[in-house]
């Protein structure tokens, strides 16, 4: 059926687009005028809009952290072509209480060391570091190429470590900023002492190796704050310890990768929605969200994160938003090899 | 944090009261209506990317809080509070309605005039949110085509219709 007027009807439209000046219209209007607006519903706009800010605020962070990672990968791919050894120099923070712990050789060529890992309290804040920092298992070789390669090394895997440790440092210093400004905040909205009492963060940094085999890892590095559940924030590194390279999807998955990753994602997203009788799942863009707005899942990049598994396929994992509303959480799909 | 970003923001809070008003006059209900409000800075926070120009703020945000009103209905399907009575409501009105369409002038004269107001809200879907945002949001054709993604002829269609059908409801009628 077309939705169409003729001329007549668009002549008799024009006079009754005048019917607001009719007094049942006025009547009508002042009754939708009159709904009742609940008291809450300032702080609620409000409190959601600042909510959204901070995780905001995050998926920006988060974004060029990743984007310095990858400018290391191409200036040290080329360098790194055969390496061997490295030898990690020990790095400390004067300014904390810290204990330090190693933990033992993983595998044959590659381990993890944990040489930061401290606790402290501050300010009703309790700061707990696990942080990794990777190195590869000396071997006896001494001559001069030997040592050359290694500086190299030693460069890459600094860079790695160098970046754990940015982002390691700017959490804490934000997680503490953010706690603050929320304690400012209760007490200038007439919180009290008594009311405080008790409230602590726990900021929590630590990591998990999901994958190590030979010279290759995979670790996930996650950040929390115990206050709020919305900033769970994770890192991935991809790396053969051996060769001196992250290790990318298409490594993992050959030229096809984009395809392959594409096509699970979008069978495996259709077949968790099948299985949703109760419609608590919801991507953008897919079932009932369909056709509604235009920031669906559409592809993977280079950019996408992914952590390799006991199997070794890879997971690749979408931050909270991304391809779903906030409440569904960190997404992922394991892509079988 | 961009402009358009923080201008959002602030659009969303000077306005917030109306957008609850439209939301409440879809899903009739206190704690859904403010559920829509929420679900809508949410999805517009996130998704403030696709706002392309500042100039559209208004009706791309409308769109949203509106969509997000049918979809609360449609989730609920029959089972909203005040469905019962709607359809109470709606089966005389339609007799009124067919009334006044093949003309029976005495069933007409009698109604209230507070009951166009409930006339509006039991229109189909359509037309309603056209003659809501025309009469109540005070927004212009094209706007409201904006905010519903239909074109011009569509929304002039829904709102004639819409409109010849309350007609009933004037004490006097349209010329």
């Amino acid at each position: 059926m077309k939705e169409q007027l003729t001329p007549q009807e668009e002549e008799e439209l024009d006079s009754m687009m005048r019917l607001e000046q009719e007094p049942e219209f006025c009547e009508a209007l002042k009754q939708y005028e009159q709904i009742p607006i609940p008291d809450e519903l300032d702080d609620l706009v409000r409190n959601t809009i600042r909510n959204q800010m901070e995780r905001k605020k995050k998926t920006m962070k988060k974004t060029e952290h990743k984007r310095s990672i990858k400018i290391a990968v191409r200036t040290l791919g080329a360098l790194a072509a055969a390496l061997v050894l490295f030898c990690i120099p020990l790095n400390t923070n004067e300014s904390f209480a810290k204990q330090m712990q190693s933990v033992p050789v993983l595998g044959k060529l590659a381990q993890v060391l944990t040489i930061r890992s401290y606790s402290y309290t501050e300010n009703d804040t309790n700061v707990n570091v696990t942080m990794p920092e990777i190195a590869a298992k000396d071997s006896a070789d001494s001559d001069a190429a030997g040592v050359a390669l290694q500086s190299a090394a030693t460069d890459f895997t600094d860079e790695i470590n160098t970046q754990i440790s940015n982002i390691v440092e700017d959490y804490e210093a934000d997680a503490k900023a953010r706690f603050e400004e929320y304690k400012e905040s209760f007490f200038a909205t007439g919180g009290t002492e008594e009311e405080w009492a008790g409230r602590t963060c726990d900021i929590n940094v630590d990591y998990e190796v999901t994958y190590q085999e030979g010279s290759v890892l995979s670790l996930v590095l996650t950040t929390e704050e115990s206050w709020v559940a919305v900033y769970g924030e994770r890192y991935y590194y991809n790396l053969d310890v051996e060769s001196g390279k992250y290790i990318t999807l298409q490594d993992l998955l050959g030229d096809d990768w984009v395809q392959i990753c594409n096509e699970s994602i979008d069978t495996q997203i259709k077949e968790r929605l099948a299985e949703d009788t109760e419609e608590q799942l919801l991507y953008w863009g897919y079932g009932r969200d369909e056709d509604e707005y235009d920031w669906k899942f559409t592809t993977v990049t280079e950019d996408t994160s992914f952590y390799i598994n006991a199997a070794g396929n890879p997971v690749v994992c979408f931050p909270k938003y991304e391809i779903a509303p906030g409440y569904m959480g960190i997404q992922e799909f394991e892509i079988v090899k | 944090m961009s402009d358009v970003y923080e201008e959002l923001t602030e659009y969303i809070i000077q306005n917030q009261r109306q957008f609850y008003r439209l939301a409440y006059s879809y899903v009739r209900e206190e704690q859904a209506a403010l559920d829509v409000v929420q679900n809508a800075i949410v999805k517009a926070l996130e998704g403030y990317r696709s706002l392309r120009n500042r100039q559209y703020m208004k009706t791309w945000f409308y769109r949203i809080v509106v969509n997000e009103s049918l979809n609360v209905l449609r989730k609920a399907g029959r089972e909203m509070p005040c469905e019962e009575e709607i359809l109470k409501d709606t089966s005389q009105k339609e007799q009124l309605r067919q009334d006044a369409q093949y003309g029976n002038p005495e069933n007409v004269v009698t109604e209230k005039p507070e009951e166009l107001y409930t006339a509006i809200m039991n229109l189909p879907e359509n037309m309603q949110t056209v003659i809501k945002l025309y009469f109540f949001e005070e927004m212009t054709l094209l706007e409201i085509s904006t905010v519903t993604g239909v074109n011009l002829s569509t929304v002039k269609y829904r709102l004639y219709q819409g409109l010849k059908r309350l007609k009933g409801y004037l004490k006097e009628g349209v010329a």
